[in-house]
C-alpha cells in the first residue's frame, strides 16, 4: 500500500466528493492547515489506533512534565548560585564552587532546552500520528511527507539537545572535581567549611 | 358627655400604651388564711355531708375526713403563727389546741362506735400524730401501739412504726428504735422498708456498729433501689441518696479506702448522688488524713463533679494524696484533670484578674510539681539506662498538661526540657527530638539551647534509623526537616567542638539520602567525607555517597566521586579505598551497560558517539573495548556499515588482541554483504579469516563464494584454499571443498580441475566427486572418470539431483568417447559390442536427461544427438566383417543401415527435445543454445558461460542511500532492484545480479526478472540473462520478450528469435531494453 492511500476510489458515492474528484481536486487537507487531532474514543478507529493516539498523546504530557520538573530545578540552581555568590566563604575553595554551580546551572538549562525539544518533537510525531491514522483508516487525506520532515527535523534538534546535556554535564563533571580538590584543600588547612554547610551544598 | 367619652378613650389609650403593673406575690400568710378558709369551707361541707349521711356505711368516713381537715386547719394556723412570730421557740396559738381537740375526739368517737372498721387503722394513726403534735407523746404512743397492735398488716403500721421508732431514735432508746425499725423490714416491699433500713443504719451508727450500719444502708439502697418504677406515695426523703451520702462515715471506718469510689459509683443510682456521697466521703477522707482513699475520690470528682470552686478544692486534695502516697503511676492523668479543672475554673466569669492570677500560679505549681516528682520516681527506679516506659509516658503527659494549661508559665523552658529529657529516657528519640528542639527556642542564645539543639540532633537522627514500621511517613519527614533545622543552627552558631560538628554534619547529610533526596545528599555526604575522612561518619558517608549515585543511575557521577574518593591524596582511610574500587569497577561496567541499553532502543540519543566517547574515556582498557564493542553491536542494529566499519577499524588499532576481533568482522562482514558492499564484504571476510578464531574456514569461504559470484575466478579459489588451511576438523573440509566444485565446473580445464579436486575427494563430498569424475573424464581418464563417479551413483539417496545428474553425465561422457573411438575392425563380436555400447550410452545419456537439472537434461539431450548422429554416420560405413557370407554380409549391411536411420531419428528427437525443454524450463546455458542453433555439441556440453570482467561501481550517495533502505529491509523488493539498476548504472553489472536475483527472490515479478537478465548478460551471463528475459516475457512484460528476442539474435540464434517473439504475446510496457532503451 502505498503511503497516501486513495479513498475517493471507495467511497466516492457522494456528489460533493465526486465533484471534488471531476475538478482534480483532492481534499489533501495537509497541503493548506494542521492535521485535525483524533480522539481516543473515536468509534472509527480500531483498538490498535487508538492506543497509539493515546500513547502519542501521552509522550506529549509526559514531555511537558519534563520541562515542568527541568525548570524547576533550574529555578532551584539559580537561587543557589544566588546564595552561594552571596554568602560563601570557603577561601580558595569559593572559585570553584563558584564554577560549579554555573556548571550545573548550565547543566540544568541544557535540561529545559532539551526538555522543550522533547516537547516539540513529541507534539510533532502525535500529529504525524494524527494523520497516519487518519489516512490509513480513510478518514481523512494528509500529505505525510511534510509532517515526516517535520519529525526528523525535531529529532535531529532533540539529538543535538541530548549532545548539549551530555557536554554540559561532563563540564559540570569536571567543574565538581576541581570544587572538591580545592575543598579538601581547604578543609586540610583548618578553614572553615560552615558556609558550605549552611548554603554551599546543592539543593 | 363627649368629654366623658374623650376622658375614657384617653384612659384606655393610655392603659395600653402604659407598662403592666407589678403583681407581688401574695404574702405567706395571706395564703395561709386562704387555706384557713378553704378548709373551713371543706368542714362545713363535711358537717353538711355528715347529717345527710348518718348511718349509712360512708359515715365513718365523714367522721376522720372531718377530723382531718379540723387537724389541717390547726396545722395552718400553727403556720400562720409561726410565720408571723419567725422562729420564736414557744409558740402560743390556742386555735391550734382547740382545733387539734376537736379532730382527737372525733378520731376517739370513729374508734369508738367503729373499733374494727375499714377506717380504724388511719383513725388511730392521725390521732397518734395529733397527740405528737400537741406534745403528748404518751398517747401518741398508746395510739399508734393500738395501730400495730390491732392492724399490722395495715400500711399505716409501718408508718406508726417508723414514728414510734424516730420516738425512740430521739429518746436516745436505740434498742427500741431498732426493733420498732427492724419490725418494718420484715414487712412487704415498700417505701417505709428502705426507709426503716435507713434509719436502722442510723441506729446502728449511734450503736457504734458501723459494719451494722453499712449493711442497713446498702439494704436500705438495695431495697429502695428494688421499687424504682413504682409510685413512693409519701415519701419526703430520697433514701438512696441520703443512705449513700449517710454511709460515708462507716465506709471510711470499715473498708478499703483506695476502693471507695468504685464502691459509691456502683450503689448511686445517679450522678447527683454519687457526687454528694463522693463529696462527703472526700471530706471525710480529708478528715481522716486518709491519703489513699482521698486519691481515688479525687479523681472521681475531678472527672465527673460539677464545675464549681469546690473542685479546685478536689484537686488540691489530689496533688496532696499523690505527694502523701508517692503514687506517681498515673501521674499524668492526675495532671491532665487538675489542668482541664482549673481551666474550666479560669473559664468562670466573675473572677477578679487576682484571683485567675492566683489560681493560675498556685496549679501551675502543683501541676509541674507533679510532673517533677513523678520524673523523680521515673528516674529513681532506672534500672540501668532503662525506665519504666509506663511510668515515662505518665510523666511525659504530666508535662505536656503542663505546657498546655500554662503556656505563659516562667518555668515553661523547664519544663519543656524535662519533658525531653523523659522522652528521651524513654527512647521515644522522635517525641524527644522535637521537645529538644522547642526547648533550644524556649531559651535561645544559652549553653541549655546549644546542648538541646544538639539532643535534638541526636534523637531526630537514632529515630530515623528506627525500622520503617515504627514510625510513619508524617513523622519522619518531620523528622528529618527538623534534625536538618536544629543542625543548621547548629552549625551557623559555630561553637560545637569537632567531634559534635561531624555528628551533626553527617546526621544532615544522612537526613537528605535517608528522604530519597540524593541529589542533596551528594554533596553534604562528600563533604563528610573530606572532612571526616577516617571516622566512622565518614567512612559510612562515602559508601552513602556511592550508593547514592548508584541508586539515582549516575555511575558516571559514582566514577567521578569514587575516583575522587580513591586518589593518592584523598584523605580516606585505605580499608575504605579499597571498597571503592571494585565499586567504581561495577559502576563502570554499569555505565557502559546503561549505555548500550540505550544503544539498543532509545530515540533522539546519540548512543553510538556516547559509547565512542566512553571508550575514548576508558581507552587501553577492557571497558573501553567493550564500549567499541557495544558501539559497534548499536551500528549494526542501525544498519551503518561506515559506523560498523570505523568501530571495527578502531578496534582493530586499539584492542589488537581482542578476541572479539574476527567475529566483529565478520558481522561487519556479513553486514556489508546484506547491503550488497560486496568488495567491503569480501575484504572484511578476508581480514577475519586470516586472524585467528573458530570461523576462519566459513569466512574464507564466505569471502570466496562472494569472489565467484563477482567473477572473481582465481580470487575466489585463492579464498578457498585459504579456508582450507584453516580447516582443524576433517568436517570443516567439506564446504570449502564443495566451493572448489564450484569453481571448478565455471573455470577450471580439466587438469587444473583435476589437480585441485584430487586431494578433496577424501572427504567424501558427492559434489567434488562430480566435477572431478566429469574432469577426468573431459582429460581423457575413463577408468578414472568412470570410478569417482560411480561412488557419486552408489552413494544414491541423498545427493542432490544436480550432482546426480552431473555424475550421471559424465558416465554418459565417457561412455560417448569409448563409443566414438571404438573400433570394431573385422570382428563381428566387436561389431556387436559396437552395437549394445550405443545403447549403453543412450540410456546413460537419457538417464542425465532425466535428472531434475535443466543444464545437465540440455547438455546430455544435445550431447546424445551428436553422439547418435556420429555413431549412425560411422555406421552407413562399417564394412562388413569378412566372416560373413554375401548374403550375411548384406543383411548385415542393412541391419547397421536400419540401425543407423534410427538413431538419425534419435538424434533429431533428442535435439528437438533439448530445445523444448529450453524454452518450456526457461533454460539457455551453452548446451541448450546448441540446441537451439539446431547443431548438436561437438565437445562436452556441460560448460557455463564464462563472466566477463568486472567493473566494480565506486561509491555515490544514491547507492549509500538505497543501501541503507535494503538494510533496513532486506526484503525491500523496489529497494533491490533500484539498487541493482544503480549498480548496472555504474557499470557493476556483477555485483548488481545480486541485489537483482534477491528482489526475485522476495517476490519480485517480472520488472525485477527483466533487470536481473540485463545484468545477468552484462556480467557475461548469456545464459543466466536468456532465462530471466524469458521469465520477464511470460510474466508479460513487452520488454522482457523484446530483450529476450535479441539476446538470441545476438547471440547467433535468429530462429531462436522469432520463436520467441511468437512464443510469448506482446505483453505490457516497462522495464529497461537491451542498449538502453526503455
Amino acid at each position: 500500500m502505498s503511503a497516501v492511500r486513495r479513498p475517493w476510489r471507495a467511497r466516492a458515492r457522494g456528489l460533493g466528493l465526486g465533484l471534488l474528484i471531476l475538478l482534480g481536486l483532492p481534499p489533501l487537507a495537509g497541503c493548506g492547515g494542521g492535521v485535525a487531532p483524533l480522539s481516543v474514543q473515536d468509534p472509527r478507529l480500531p483498538a490498535a489506533a487508538r492506543r497509539r493516539v493515546a500513547d502519542a498523546e501521552d509522550a506529549v504530557v509526559v514531555a511537558r512534565a519534563r520541562v515542568a520538573e527541568a525548570r524547576a530545578q533550574a529555578g532551584q540552581l539559580r537561587h543557589w548560585r544566588r546564595q552561594v555568590a552571596a554568602e560563601v566563604q570557603l577561601g580558595a575553595a569559593t572559585a570553584p564552587l563558584l564554577a560549579l554551580a554555573d556548571g550545573r546551572l548550565a547543566h540544568a538549562a541544557a535540561q529545559v532546552s532539551l526538555a522543550e525539544a522533547e516537547v516539540a518533537h513529541a507534539q510533532a510525531r502525535r500529529s504525524l500520528t494524527y494523520a497516519e491514522t487518519a489516512v490509513r483508516h480513510d478518514l481523512r487525506l494528509y500529505a505525510l511527507a511534510p509532517l515526516q520532515a517535520t519529525v526528523a527535523e525535531r529529532l535531529q534538534a532533540l539529538q543535538a539537545g541530548r549532545r548539549a546535556v551530555q557536554d554540559a554535564r561532563a563540564a559540570a563533571q569536571a567543574q565538581a572535581g576541581a570544587f572538591w580538590q580545592a575543598y579538601h584543600a581547604y578543609v586540610r588547612g583548618g578553614g572553615d567549611t560552615r558556609s558550605f554547610w549552611l548554603v554551599g551544598a546543592a539543593p | 358627655m363627649h368629654r366623658v367619652a374623650l376622658s375614657v378613650a384617653l384612659t384606655v389609650l393610655a392603659a395600653c400604651g402604659a407598662p403592666p403593673p407589678v403583681l407581688p406575690d401574695p404574702p405567706r400568710v395571706e395564703a395561709l388564711r386562704a387555706q384557713i378558709t378553704k378548709a373551713r369551707n371543706a368542714i362545713a361541707e363535711t358537717r353538711i355531708a355528715l347529717t345527710r349521711n348518718r348511718g349509712t356505711p360512708h359515715e365513718a368516713e365523714l367522721w376522720v375526713r372531718l377530723a382531718e381537715l379540723i387537724g389541717e386547719e390547726a396545722r395552718y394556723h400553727y403556720q400562720v403563727a409561726k410565720a408571723r412570730e419567725g422562729d420564736a421557740k414557744a409558740l402560743h396559738v390556742p386555735q391550734v389546741r382547740v382545733l387539734k381537740g376537736q379532730a382527737i375526739d372525733l378520731y376517739a368517737r370513729v374508734l369508738r362506735d367503729w373499733p374494727d372498721g375499714p377506717n380504724a387503722p388511719r383513725a388511730w394513726f392521725n390521732l397518734g400524730q395529733e397527740h405528737r403534735e400537741l406534745g403528748d407523746y404518751p398517747a401518741m404512743r398508746e395510739a399508734l401501739g393500738q395501730l400495730v397492735t390491732r392492724f399490722p398488716a395495715d400500711p399505716l403500721a409501718a408508718e406508726a412504726l417508723i414514728v414510734l421508732g424516730d420516738d425512740h431514735f430521739d429518746r436516745g432508746e436505740m434498742a427500741a428504735a431498732g426493733k420498732a425499725y427492724q419490725r418494718i423490714t420484715k414487712g412487704p416491699p415498700s417505701r417505709t422498708v428502705g426507709l426503716a433500713l435507713y434509719k436502722l443504719g442510723w441506729v446502728r451508727v449511734n450503736e457504734g456498729d458501723c459494719a451494722g450500719a453499712l449493711t442497713a444502708f446498702e439494704q436500705a439502697i438495695d431495697r429502695t433501689r428494688a421499687l424504682e418504677g413504682r409510685a413512693l406515695a409519701g415519701a419526703t426523703i430520697d433514701v438512696r441518696r441520703e443512705a449513700l451520702v449517710d454511709l460515708v462515715y462507716c465506709y471510711s471506718r470499715e473498708r478499703a479506702p483506695d476502693q471507695a469510689a468504685a464502691y459509691l459509683r456502683a450503689r448511686a443510682h445517679g450522678r447527683a448522688a454519687y457526687v454528694a456521697a463522693l463529696e462527703r466521703m472526700a471530706d471525710r477522707f480529708g478528715v481522716m488524713d486518709q491519703a489513699l482513699g482521698a486519691l481515688s475520690v479525687a479523681r472521681e470528682l475531678l472527672d465527673v463533679g460539677p464545675d464549681d470552686p469546690q473542685r479546685l478544692e478536689d484537686a488540691r486534695l489530689l496533688h496532696g494524696a499523690i505527694r502523701k502516697t508517692g503514687r506517681y503511676q498515673t501521674v499524668g492523668e492526675d495532671a491532665t484533670r487538675i489542668a482541664a479543672v482549673v481551666r474550666r475554673h479560669l473559664r468562670r466569669t466573675g473572677l477578679t484578674a487576682d484571683q485567675r492570677a492566683r489560681t493560675v500560679d498556685e496549679f501551675e505549681a502543683i501541676v509541674r510539681d507533679l510532673g517533677t516528682r513523678g520524673q523523680e520516681a521515673l528516674f529513681e527506679a532506672r534500672r540501668g539506662d532503662a525506665v519504666d516506659p509506663a511510668l515515662a509516658a505518665q510523666v511525659a503527659q504530666a508535662y505536656r498538661a503542663h505546657l498546655a494549661a500554662f503556656p505563659a508559665a516562667k518555668s515553661r523552658g523547664a519544663v519543656v526540657q524535662n519533658l525531653a529529657d523523659v522522652l528521651s529516657a524513654a527512647d521515644a528519640d522522635f517525641e524527644a527530638g522535637r521537645w529538644y528542639l522547642a526547648s533550644a527556642q524556649a531559651q535561645p542564645g544559652t549553653d541549655l539551647a546549644r546542648k538541646a539543639l544538639y539532643d535534638a540532633v541526636v534523637h531526630f537522627q537514632t529515630a530515623l534509623q528506627a525500622p520503617a514500621g515504627e514510625r510513619s511517613r508524617v513523622e519522619r519527614v518531620l523528622a528529618r526537616a527538623q534534625l536538618r533545622r536544629a543542625g543548621g543552627r547548629l552549625l551557623a552558631e559555630g561553637r560545637l567542638t569537632a567531634d559534635q560538628a561531624r555528628k551533626v554534619k553527617f546526621a544532615i547529610a544522612r537526613s537528605w539520602y535517608d528522604q530519597g533526596q540524593l541529589r542533596e545528599a551528594g554533596d553534604r555526604l562528600e563533604a563528610v567525607a573530606f572532612e571526616a575522612a577516617g571516622t566512622a561518619e565518614g567512612d559510612a558517608a562515602v559508601d552513602l555517597l556511592l550508593d547514592a549515585y548508584s541508586t539515582r543511575n549516575d555511575f558516571l557521577g559514582l566514577i567521578d566521586a569514587g575516583r575522587r574518593l580513591a586518589a593518592a591524596d584523598s584523605p580516606v582511610s585505605p580499608a575504605v579505598k579499597a571498597r571503592i574500587g571494585p565499586i567504581v569497577q561495577a559502576a563502570e561496567q554499569q555505565q557502559l551497560d546503561e549505555l548500550s541499553l540505550a544503544a539498543a532502543g532509545d530515540e533522539g540519543g546519540d548512543p553510538q558517539a556516547e559509547l565512542a566517547a566512553f571508550a575514548d574515556r576508558f581507552k587501553g582498557t577492557a571497558l573501553g573495548e567493550r564500549a567499541l564493542l557495544n558501539a559497534f553491536v548499536a551500528a549494526r542494529a542501525a544498519g551503518d556499515t561506515a559506523a560498523m566499519a570505523a568501530l571495527a577499524g578502531r578496534i582493530e588499532r586499539e584492542y589488537p588482541q581482542s578476541t572479539q576481533l574476527a567475529g566483529l568482522l565478520a558481522a561487519l562482514g556479513r553486514a556489508a554483504a546484506a547491503r550488497f558492499e560486496l568488495d567491503r564484504a569480501v575484504a572484511v571476510y578476508a581480514r577475519a579469516a586470516a586472524l585467528p578464531g573458530p570461523d576462519q574456514v566459513a569466512l574464507a569461504t564466505a569471502a570466496g563464494q562472494l569472489r565467484l559470484q563477482l567473477g572473481d575466478g582465481a580470487g575466489a579459489l585463492a579464498e578457498f584454499g585459504q579456508a582450507l588451511k584453516a580447516v582443524t576438523e576433517p568436517a570443516q573440509r567439506a564446504e570449502p571443498a564443495a566451493r572448489i566444485a564450484d569453481w571448478a565446473a565455471r573455470y577450471a580445464p580439466p587438469a587444473e580441475a583435476i589437480a585441485q579436486l584430487k586431494p578433496l575427494a577424501s572427504a567424501g563430498d558427492p559434489r567434488v566427486w562430480a566435477v572431478l569424475g566429469l574432469a577426468q573424464v573431459r582429460a581423457g581418464q575413463l577408468d578414472d572418470g568412470e570410478a569417482t563417479l560411480q561412488r557419486v551413483v552408489e552413494r544414491g539417496a541423498g545427493v542432490a539431483p544436480a550432482i546426480l545428474a552431473t555424475a550421471l553425465y559424465g558416465q554418459a561422457e565417457a561412455l560417448a568417447k569409448t563409443l566414438l573411438t571404438f573400433e570394431p575392425g573385422d570382428d563381428i563380436d566387436a561389431v556387436t559390442e559396437l552395437v549394445t555400447l550405443v545403447e549403453v550410452t543412450e540410456q546413460a545419456y537419457l538417464k542425465a536427461a532425466r535428472e531434475a537439472d535443466p543444464a545437465v537434461t540440455a547438455a546430455a539431450l544435445g550431447r546424445w544427438a551428436y553422439v547418435a548422429g556420429q555413431v549412425a554416420t560411422r555406421l552407413g560405413t562399417l564394412a562388413a566383417p569378412s566372416a560373413l557370407s554375401g548374403e550375411q554380409a548384406a543383411r548385415f549391411k542393412a541391419g547397421l543401415a536400419a540401425r543407423a536411420d534410427g538413431l538419425r531419428t534419435m538424434a533429431g528427437e533428442a535435439l528437438s527435445a533439448c530445445a523444448t525443454q529450453a524454452w518450456s524450463r526457461s533454460s539457455f546455458g551453452p548446451p541448450a543454445r546448441a540446441c537451439l542453433s539446431g547443431k548438436a555439441p561437438a565437445q562436452d556440453a556441460l560448460t557455463m558461460d564464462a563472466l566477463g570482467p568486472r567493473r566494480p561501481a565506486a561509491a555515490n550517495a544514491t547507492l549509500d542511500d538505497l543501501r541503507a533502505r535494503v538494510a533496513k529491509n532486506p526484503e525491500d523488493v523496489a529497494a533491490l532492484r533500484a539498487l541493482g539498476e544503480a549498480l548496472l548504472a555504474a557499470g557493476d553489472a556483477h555485483a548488481a545480479r545480486l541485489p537483482l536475483a534477491a528482489a526475485v527472490r522476495a517476490g519480485g515479478g517480472a520488472e525485477e526478472l527483466n533487470a536481473l537478465g540485463l545484468a545477468q548478460r552484462a556480467a557475461g551471463d548469456i545464459g543466466g540473462g536468456l532465462s530471466s528475459f524469458a521469465r520477464a516475457a511470460a510474466g508479460g512484460l513487452e520488454a522482457g520478450r523484446q530483450n529476450l528476442a535479441d539476446a538470441l539474435r545476438q547471440a547467433g540464434l535468429a530462429a531462436a528469435a522469432d520463436e520467441a517473439l511468437t512464443r510469448y504475446p506482446q505483453g505490457r510496457a516497462g522495464g529497461a531494453r537491451l542498449g538502453g532503451t526503455p
